[in-house]
């Protein structure tokens, strides 16, 4: 294994590090003692929720407010780590950098409890929220291991068995196999006391799946898990977001990069006539207060149906090269370094997630179960089709928006249902706006605290 | 001389790249004539004809960039404490305003390049020959300006998309612009290096290393297949954002 950690840091301010961390430390301790002294209500709409907005798709576009962030650590030990998960896996040339799979750990001094965490769909393991949440849990005493999600394409390529994901149980089989050799890789470099696991999105969902893995290998024993903002049914979730993207592009998909282009030429005209300093967080912040009127809403929904399908265009064509299944490549083709992928990268932009899962997963899932159908897959891919062990397992709990826009209506109070006391729902936050602000960042931690 | 070297290097990795990919078998289940007729409008294509060198030499860079470049950026920082580095990074910053100055000038922005030229009296002298930077804190901001700029600005397109070894993303019309703003500076000779010419050499490798410390970018870092077109649109994109101001 040629995966020696490599130690970075998140920032150069090495000099500054121990006292301010001493601080945070110190702070973070006496967040956790206040916390621990109140009960937590099942709806944490309380007076220090004060989460700007609440229209879900701006929340979920502009995320937190800087002010209203949880105090980032700008100097957490972490160590990247490249794995080889098959050694005797040939990643094709064109995949010539994602032939390990890398991921990262955030570790304590001495002796600490572990937290994987899985990033949403499309997302690596160093991605904003990603890194929002280690900031989370490394405050809160954790190591804490971060793993880029099985849609990911470095995923896919490295450490994907099928080399295509969307079943979520194979997903979860996958997660697993990487967090054994992440602490193999570990072993003898940090004591752990006990492991938990989370995600958010996609990963918020695994998470419960691997758990449930977990109950029959108890190479871990979690002792906790959570899933932040979790789609309960993917299916539903990701035909959501197909639409966002299909149903609001004016004049039609096939006009989606005249809407992007319009969308630029407007940023750069605000851009150019502002006296912004630089194109960062608070320049966004800055137009979007400055907007004569409110953005209209199927202009937003349209950026989120975008990213979304720019995730799933990676992830299809990543599954396409790895599985040669002729999808948009062709059949035999070998692309290299060399090769122009502007033409697949079009094509994919048309493809939605549901007919990826539809045309490409389920019939190479039928290659090898060929009893399976489409409603089964369907079925298999929703936290109802765990819902037994879901209800039991009291180490399972549910972090979410009352107002997430992944969920189909009743879904929320589905999960309200199955969870009970275990299910925390803000008011507002849409999909995972709010998961750095500070009294999520407080609700996260005071979760994991608790006996 | 030098550049002799650089069509050499260029042409080599040419031919290194460019092997073409196998015949396919049959046809994909989707390909993009499903969805688009020929010809159709692209309203965010850059226009790339030397995509097959231009990946080749993106490959080169993250090569140069682990082996070399990287390690040394690495070294640097490990051996130097991070407030020393400002200092550096300031000092080349007031150095630069060569260029913002020039160039504001040149696109007749009276106001930016006021601000520029009391920035770089400023901080040449409060802030020590430029190892601070007082100007910023009093509401002089930085007018970043180049003569890729100043060519955009006068209406020069952006003319075909380059990877240039060592510095990355660019295009025609900055790169002329690179070379148009170091003729510049090599004419006016601002740190009047032709009377200290053991100078020159220090002084370049410094300004790359601290360059190449203050970019966060890593190649191939994104993971995602299609890294190359995305850093392409991003650098196009943010050039006309720049050229619009």
């Amino acid at each position: 294994m040629t995966g020696r950690p490599v130690v970075e840091t998140t920032s150069g301010r090495r000099k500054i590090y121990r006292k301010r961390f001493s601080h945070m430390k110190l702070i973070a301790k006496l967040l956790l003692m206040s916390l621990l002294l109140c009960s937590m209500p099942v709806f944490a709409a309380d007076g220090d929720y004060d989460f700007p907005y609440a229209d879900p798709l701006v929340a979920t576009i502009l995320g937190t407010p800087t002010a209203q962030k949880a105090p980032m650590v700008t100097d957490i030990p972490v160590k990247v780590l490249d794995l080889t998960i098959f050694p005797e896996r040939k990643v094709p040339d064109l995949f010539w950098y994602n032939d390990q799979l890398r991921c990262s750990v955030a570790v304590q001094r001495g002796k600490a409890p572990l937290i994987f965490v899985i990033a949403g769909t499309g997302a690596g393991f160093n991605s904003d929220k990603m890194l929002a949440l280690q900031n989370t849990f490394y405050q809160a005493g954790f190591h804490v291991v971060s793993i880029s999600s099985p849609t990911h394409a470095n995923f896919i390529a490295s450490a994907s068995e099928l080399g295509a994901p969307g079943v979520i149980r194979d997903d979860a089989n996958d997660l697993y196999r990487v967090m054994q050799k992440v602490m193999e890789q570990l072993k003898g470099d940090i004591e752990v006391s006990d492991y938990y696991l989370t995600g958010y999105s996609l990963g918020g969902s695994q998470a419960a799946f691997v758990s449930l893995l977990d109950e029959e290998w108890k190479l871990f024993n979690f002792k906790k898990v959570l899933m932040i903002n979790p789609s309960v049914n993917l299916y539903t979730s990701v035909n959501i977001l197909d639409l966002m993207l299909e149903d609001n592009v004016p004049g039609g998909i096939e006009k989606t990069e005249e809407a992007l282009r319009r969308i630029l030429d407007k940023f750069a005209a605000i851009y150019s006539s502002g006296d912004f300093v630089k194109f960062d967080h608070e320049f966004l912040y800055n137009i979007y207060r400055g907007l004569p009127e409110p953005p209209k809403d199927e202009n937003l929904a349209m950026l989120i149906g975008l990213s979304f399908r720019i995730s799933s265009s990676n992830m299809i064509f990543a599954s396409d090269v790895m599985t040669n299944a002729g999808f948009v490549v062709p059949k035999g083709m070998e692309l290299d370094n060399s090769d122009s992928l502007s033409d697949y990268q079009r094509t994919l932009m048309r493809i939605s997630f549901v007919k990826y899962l539809d045309e490409f997963l389920l019939p190479l899932a039928r290659a090898s179960n060929p009893q399976i159908t489409r409603q089964a897959l369907v079925d298999g891919d929703s936290l109802e089709s765990i819902e037994s062990y879901l209800q039991r397992a009291e180490k399972i709990g549910v972090l979410t928006n009352a107002d997430d826009i992944i969920l189909a209506p009743g879904e929320v109070d589905y999960l309200k249902q199955l969870f009970g006391r275990r299910a925390t729902i803000f008011p507002n936050g849409g999909h995972c706006g709010n998961i750095d602000h500070r009294a999520v960042a407080a609700s996260l931690t005071n979760y994991f605290a608790r006996p | 001389m030098k550049r002799m070297h650089f069509l050499w290097l260029l042409a080599g990795l040419a031919l290194l790249t460019g092997c073409a990919a196998t015949v396919p078998a049959e046809r994909a289940k989707y390909t993009l004539s499903d969805f688009e007729q020929p010809g159709a409008t692209r309203p965010l294509a850059v226009f790339d004809p030397f995509e097959t060198v231009n990946r080749g030499l993106y490959r080169f860079n993250y090569n140069f960039d682990r082996f070399v470049f990287l390690p040394i950026v690495n070294t640097y920082e490990f051996i130097l404490p991070n407030y020393v580095e400002d200092r550096v990074s300031n000092f080349m910053d007031n150095i630069g305003e060569f260029y913002n100055f020039t160039n504001g000038a040149l696109q007749l922005k009276q106001k930016s390049a006021g601000i520029t030229l009391s920035r770089f009296l400023v901080n040449s002298t409060v802030g020590i020959a430029g190892l601070w930077d007082p100007a910023t804190r009093w509401g002089l901001q930085r007018q970043d300006e180049d003569f890729g700029q100043t060519l955009g600005h006068y209406g020069v397109g952006n003319g075909p998309y380059l990877v240039l070894p060592i510095f990355g993303p660019s295009n025609l019309r900055d790169t002329t612009g690179l070379v148009g703003d170091t003729l510049a500076f090599n004419a006016v000779d601002p740190l009047n290096f032709d009377h200290n010419e053991d100078w020159e050499l220090p002084y370049q490798g410094v300004k790359a290393v601290d360059t190449r410390h203050r970019q966060p970018f890593r190649y191939f870092k994104s993971g995602s297949p299609f890294e190359y077109e995305l850093v392409r649109l991003l650098y196009t994109e943010k050039r006309k954002l720049q050229i619009a101001r």
